[in-house]
Protein backbone atom coordinates (compact mmCIF):
# COMPACT_ATOMS: atom_id res chain seq x y z
CA UNK A 1 0.00 0.00 0.00
CA UNK A 2 1.27 3.55 -0.98
CA UNK A 3 0.17 7.11 -0.06
CA UNK A 4 1.16 8.12 -3.94
CA UNK A 5 -1.20 7.42 -6.59
CA UNK A 6 -0.39 4.06 -8.05
CA UNK A 7 0.61 3.66 -11.71
CA UNK A 8 -0.22 0.45 -12.24
CA UNK A 9 -4.01 0.35 -12.86
CA UNK A 10 -5.11 -1.75 -15.24
CA UNK A 11 -8.04 -0.67 -18.10
CA UNK A 12 -11.28 -2.57 -18.42
CA UNK A 13 -11.56 -3.04 -21.80
CA UNK A 14 -7.71 -4.98 -23.25
CA UNK A 15 -8.43 -8.20 -21.13
CA UNK A 16 -8.27 -12.03 -23.02
CA UNK A 17 -11.42 -14.08 -22.13
CA UNK A 18 -11.36 -17.89 -23.11
CA UNK A 19 -14.00 -20.45 -22.03
CA UNK A 20 -13.69 -24.71 -21.53
CA UNK A 21 -15.78 -27.31 -21.89
CA UNK A 22 -13.59 -29.63 -19.76
CA UNK A 23 -11.88 -26.89 -17.68
CA UNK A 24 -8.04 -28.15 -19.13
CA UNK A 25 -8.51 -27.16 -22.85
CA UNK A 26 -9.52 -23.33 -23.03
CA UNK A 27 -10.77 -21.17 -26.35
CA UNK A 28 -10.25 -17.68 -26.68
CA UNK A 29 -13.26 -15.86 -27.04
CA UNK A 30 -11.80 -12.20 -26.82
CA UNK A 31 -13.34 -11.35 -30.24
CA UNK A 32 -16.90 -12.03 -29.21
CA UNK A 33 -17.04 -10.87 -25.41
CA UNK A 34 -17.68 -7.29 -24.51
CA UNK A 35 -17.80 -7.68 -20.63
CA UNK A 36 -17.59 -9.83 -17.78
CA UNK A 37 -19.68 -9.00 -14.74
CA UNK A 38 -20.46 -10.66 -11.10
CA UNK A 39 -17.48 -11.08 -10.18
CA UNK A 40 -18.24 -10.52 -6.58
CA UNK A 41 -18.10 -13.42 -4.35
CA UNK A 42 -19.66 -12.93 -0.49
CA UNK A 43 -19.02 -14.90 2.50
CA UNK A 44 -21.63 -16.30 5.02
CA UNK A 45 -21.63 -14.28 8.09
CA UNK A 46 -23.29 -14.49 11.25
CA UNK A 47 -24.25 -12.74 14.44
CA UNK A 48 -25.49 -12.42 17.89
CA UNK A 49 -25.55 -10.39 21.14
CA UNK A 50 -25.85 -11.02 24.71
CA UNK A 51 -26.88 -8.53 27.52
CA UNK A 52 -23.52 -7.69 28.29
CA UNK A 53 -21.67 -6.30 24.88
CA UNK A 54 -22.54 -3.23 23.18
CA UNK A 55 -21.89 -5.05 20.04
CA UNK A 56 -22.24 -8.17 17.80
CA UNK A 57 -20.13 -11.35 18.11
CA UNK A 58 -19.45 -11.83 14.38
CA UNK A 59 -18.39 -15.01 13.04
CA UNK A 60 -17.92 -16.15 8.81
CA UNK A 61 -18.82 -19.21 7.30
CA UNK A 62 -17.96 -21.06 4.10
CA UNK A 63 -17.74 -18.74 0.84
CA UNK A 64 -20.99 -18.43 -1.20
CA UNK A 65 -20.81 -19.57 -4.57
CA UNK A 66 -20.53 -16.93 -7.77
CA UNK A 67 -22.72 -16.33 -11.12
CA UNK A 68 -20.74 -14.62 -13.32
CA UNK A 69 -22.20 -12.74 -16.37
CA UNK A 70 -20.46 -12.86 -19.62
CA UNK A 71 -22.08 -10.87 -22.06
CA UNK A 72 -21.34 -11.21 -25.91
CA UNK A 73 -21.69 -10.49 -29.50
CA UNK A 74 -24.62 -12.25 -30.99
CA UNK A 75 -23.25 -14.59 -34.33
CA UNK A 76 -24.73 -17.33 -36.10
CA UNK A 77 -21.08 -18.72 -36.56
CA UNK A 78 -20.89 -22.48 -35.09
CA UNK A 79 -17.42 -21.47 -33.75
CA UNK A 80 -17.97 -18.25 -32.03
CA UNK A 81 -19.03 -18.19 -28.52
CA UNK A 82 -22.90 -17.94 -28.91
CA UNK A 83 -22.98 -20.80 -30.63
CA UNK A 84 -21.20 -22.61 -28.68
CA UNK A 85 -22.57 -21.52 -25.16
CA UNK A 86 -25.55 -22.02 -26.43
CA UNK A 87 -25.04 -25.60 -27.09
CA UNK A 88 -23.37 -25.73 -23.64
CA UNK A 89 -27.02 -24.70 -22.16
CA UNK A 90 -28.86 -26.83 -23.84
CA UNK A 91 -27.05 -29.98 -23.40
CA UNK A 92 -29.45 -32.65 -23.01
CA UNK A 93 -26.21 -34.52 -20.77
CA UNK A 94 -25.99 -34.81 -16.97
CA UNK A 95 -28.74 -32.04 -16.40
CA UNK A 96 -26.16 -29.30 -17.65
CA UNK A 97 -22.40 -29.77 -18.78
CA UNK A 98 -19.95 -28.48 -16.79
CA UNK A 99 -17.92 -24.85 -18.07
CA UNK A 100 -15.56 -23.14 -17.15
CA UNK A 101 -14.26 -19.57 -17.95
CA UNK A 102 -11.28 -17.67 -17.42
CA UNK A 103 -10.46 -13.81 -17.99
CA UNK A 104 -7.02 -11.67 -17.63
CA UNK A 105 -7.55 -8.30 -17.49
CA UNK A 106 -3.87 -7.71 -18.40
CA UNK A 107 -4.51 -9.21 -21.82
CA UNK A 108 -3.31 -12.67 -21.10
CA UNK A 109 0.22 -12.23 -21.03
CA UNK A 110 3.04 -13.92 -19.57
CA UNK A 111 3.47 -12.44 -16.11
CA UNK A 112 -0.18 -11.13 -16.38
CA UNK A 113 -2.74 -11.96 -13.47
CA UNK A 114 -5.78 -14.60 -14.54
CA UNK A 115 -8.75 -15.52 -13.21
CA UNK A 116 -10.48 -18.94 -13.55
CA UNK A 117 -13.56 -20.16 -12.44
CA UNK A 118 -13.54 -23.66 -10.77
CA UNK A 119 -15.98 -26.28 -12.67
CA UNK A 120 -19.22 -24.79 -12.64
CA UNK A 121 -22.35 -24.79 -14.65
CA UNK A 122 -24.04 -22.66 -17.23
CA UNK A 123 -27.43 -21.37 -15.28
CA UNK A 124 -28.73 -18.67 -17.74
CA UNK A 125 -28.43 -17.68 -21.47
CA UNK A 126 -29.79 -15.25 -23.46
CA UNK A 127 -31.68 -15.54 -26.70
CA UNK A 128 -30.98 -12.86 -29.06
CA UNK A 129 -33.37 -9.56 -28.15
CA UNK A 130 -35.06 -7.56 -31.50
CA UNK A 131 -35.55 -4.03 -31.63
CA UNK A 132 -36.00 -1.97 -34.35
CA UNK A 133 -35.49 1.78 -32.74
CA UNK A 134 -31.48 0.19 -31.90
CA UNK A 135 -28.45 0.69 -34.43
CA UNK A 136 -26.35 -1.64 -32.33
CA UNK A 137 -25.26 -5.22 -32.82
CA UNK A 138 -27.47 -7.77 -30.96
CA UNK A 139 -26.23 -8.67 -27.77
CA UNK A 140 -26.65 -12.68 -26.11
CA UNK A 141 -25.15 -13.47 -22.47
CA UNK A 142 -24.60 -16.19 -20.52
CA UNK A 143 -24.06 -16.87 -16.86
CA UNK A 144 -21.63 -19.33 -15.01
CA UNK A 145 -22.38 -20.35 -11.00
CA UNK A 146 -19.16 -21.65 -9.65
CA UNK A 147 -18.00 -22.35 -6.56
CA UNK A 148 -15.17 -20.24 -6.26
CA UNK A 149 -12.57 -18.82 -8.55
CA UNK A 150 -8.58 -18.48 -8.27
CA UNK A 151 -6.38 -15.68 -9.13
CA UNK A 152 -2.94 -17.51 -10.66
CA UNK A 153 0.11 -15.61 -12.66
CA UNK A 154 -0.02 -16.55 -16.45
CA UNK A 155 3.26 -18.26 -17.07
CA UNK A 156 3.03 -19.89 -20.58
CA UNK B 1 18.79 -23.06 -12.01
CA UNK B 2 16.27 -24.05 -10.14
CA UNK B 3 13.70 -21.50 -9.46
CA UNK B 4 10.82 -20.96 -5.84
CA UNK B 5 7.25 -20.57 -7.25
CA UNK B 6 6.06 -17.62 -5.16
CA UNK B 7 3.05 -16.97 -6.80
CA UNK B 8 0.38 -19.70 -8.24
CA UNK B 9 0.85 -20.15 -11.83
CA UNK B 10 -1.27 -20.74 -14.67
CA UNK B 11 0.72 -23.98 -15.33
CA UNK B 12 -0.70 -25.57 -11.89
CA UNK B 13 2.33 -24.88 -10.15
CA UNK B 14 1.96 -23.60 -6.59
CA UNK B 15 4.12 -21.75 -4.08
CA UNK B 16 6.78 -23.72 -2.44
CA UNK B 17 7.36 -25.81 -5.20
CA UNK B 18 10.49 -26.03 -7.28
CA UNK B 19 10.55 -25.54 -10.90
CA UNK B 20 13.76 -25.63 -13.78
CA UNK B 21 13.65 -22.64 -16.78
CA UNK B 22 13.44 -25.77 -19.20
CA UNK B 23 9.33 -26.47 -17.46
CA UNK B 24 8.75 -23.18 -19.56
CA UNK B 25 8.58 -21.65 -22.78
CA UNK B 26 11.70 -19.43 -23.69
CA UNK B 27 12.21 -15.92 -21.83
CA UNK B 28 9.17 -17.02 -19.56
CA UNK B 29 11.08 -17.10 -16.59
CA UNK B 30 12.71 -13.99 -16.61
CA UNK B 31 8.93 -12.39 -16.78
CA UNK B 32 7.94 -14.16 -13.53
CA UNK B 33 10.68 -13.52 -11.75
CA UNK B 34 10.19 -9.76 -12.61
CA UNK B 35 6.50 -10.08 -11.60
CA UNK B 36 7.83 -11.70 -8.30
CA UNK B 37 5.83 -14.87 -9.30
CA UNK B 38 9.27 -16.88 -9.01
CA UNK B 39 12.90 -16.45 -7.50
CA UNK B 40 16.03 -18.06 -7.46
CA UNK B 41 15.98 -21.10 -5.36
CA UNK B 42 19.04 -21.22 -2.90
CA UNK B 43 19.32 -25.03 -2.05
CA UNK B 44 21.74 -26.97 0.64
CA UNK B 45 24.54 -29.01 0.00
CA UNK B 46 23.37 -32.57 -0.35
CA UNK B 47 25.62 -33.73 2.07
CA UNK B 48 22.91 -31.81 4.48
CA UNK B 49 20.16 -34.07 3.65
CA UNK B 50 19.83 -37.22 5.76
CA UNK B 51 21.36 -40.21 4.80
CA UNK B 52 22.92 -38.68 1.96
CA UNK B 53 26.31 -38.17 3.22
CA UNK B 54 28.13 -40.97 1.04
CA UNK B 55 25.83 -40.17 -2.20
CA UNK B 56 27.17 -36.46 -1.46
CA UNK B 57 30.56 -37.38 -1.87
CA UNK B 58 30.53 -39.38 -5.11
CA UNK B 59 28.15 -36.89 -6.78
CA UNK B 60 30.62 -34.06 -5.45
CA UNK B 61 33.18 -35.64 -7.55
CA UNK B 62 30.92 -35.15 -10.85
CA UNK B 63 30.61 -31.99 -9.84
CA UNK B 64 27.13 -32.18 -8.73
CA UNK B 65 27.16 -30.26 -4.51
CA UNK B 66 23.72 -28.73 -3.82
CA UNK B 67 20.22 -29.69 -4.50
CA UNK B 68 19.94 -27.59 -7.38
CA UNK B 69 22.67 -28.85 -9.60
CA UNK B 70 21.33 -32.24 -8.39
CA UNK B 71 17.92 -31.23 -10.00
CA UNK B 72 19.45 -29.39 -12.88
CA UNK B 73 21.80 -31.90 -13.94
CA UNK B 74 19.79 -34.53 -16.75
CA UNK B 75 19.41 -38.48 -15.35
CA UNK B 76 21.91 -39.03 -18.13
CA UNK B 77 24.72 -36.53 -18.03
CA UNK B 78 24.74 -37.67 -13.72
CA UNK B 79 25.27 -41.59 -14.60
CA UNK B 80 27.72 -40.73 -17.17
CA UNK B 81 29.35 -38.47 -14.52
CA UNK B 82 29.03 -41.45 -11.79
CA UNK B 83 30.65 -43.93 -14.74
CA UNK B 84 27.19 -46.00 -14.50
CA UNK B 85 25.71 -47.69 -17.51
CA UNK B 86 22.04 -46.62 -16.64
CA UNK B 87 19.97 -43.84 -15.15
CA UNK B 88 18.36 -46.84 -12.72
CA UNK B 89 17.33 -44.59 -9.20
CA UNK B 90 18.65 -41.07 -10.44
CA UNK B 91 14.83 -40.23 -10.87
CA UNK B 92 14.69 -40.90 -7.35
CA UNK B 93 17.62 -39.51 -5.80
CA UNK B 94 15.89 -35.81 -7.63
CA UNK B 95 12.60 -36.86 -6.00
CA UNK B 96 13.68 -37.82 -2.80
CA UNK B 97 16.32 -34.30 -2.95
CA UNK B 98 13.25 -32.27 -4.08
CA UNK B 99 11.16 -33.39 -1.41
CA UNK B 100 13.11 -32.37 1.07
CA UNK B 101 13.22 -28.79 0.39
CA UNK B 102 9.83 -28.53 -1.06
CA UNK B 103 7.89 -26.18 1.50
CA UNK B 104 4.28 -27.57 1.85
CA UNK B 105 1.38 -25.69 0.54
CA UNK B 106 -0.94 -27.16 3.39
CA UNK B 107 -1.77 -24.13 5.99
CA UNK B 108 -0.86 -25.31 9.64
CA UNK B 109 -4.39 -25.40 11.61
CA UNK B 110 -4.44 -23.32 14.92
CA UNK B 111 -4.90 -24.86 17.93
Amino acid sequence: MSSTQTTAAVPMSCGKVEISTNCTDYTDISGEVQSIEGTEQTRMSGEAYTQAGQTAIVKGGKREPMEITVNIVYSETDAEVYEVARDIFESTTDCGAPICIRWSPGGGDAGDEQVTTAEGILVSFTYPPLDASAAGPIMGAFTVKTPSVSTTIVAS
Amino acid sequence: MIYRVIKPLSTGHMPGELVREVDFKKDIIAVLMQVGAVAVAKTPPLWTLPGWEKRAERLEGAGIETVADLLGATDRGIADALGRKTTRGIGEWKNEARNYITVSTERVKRK
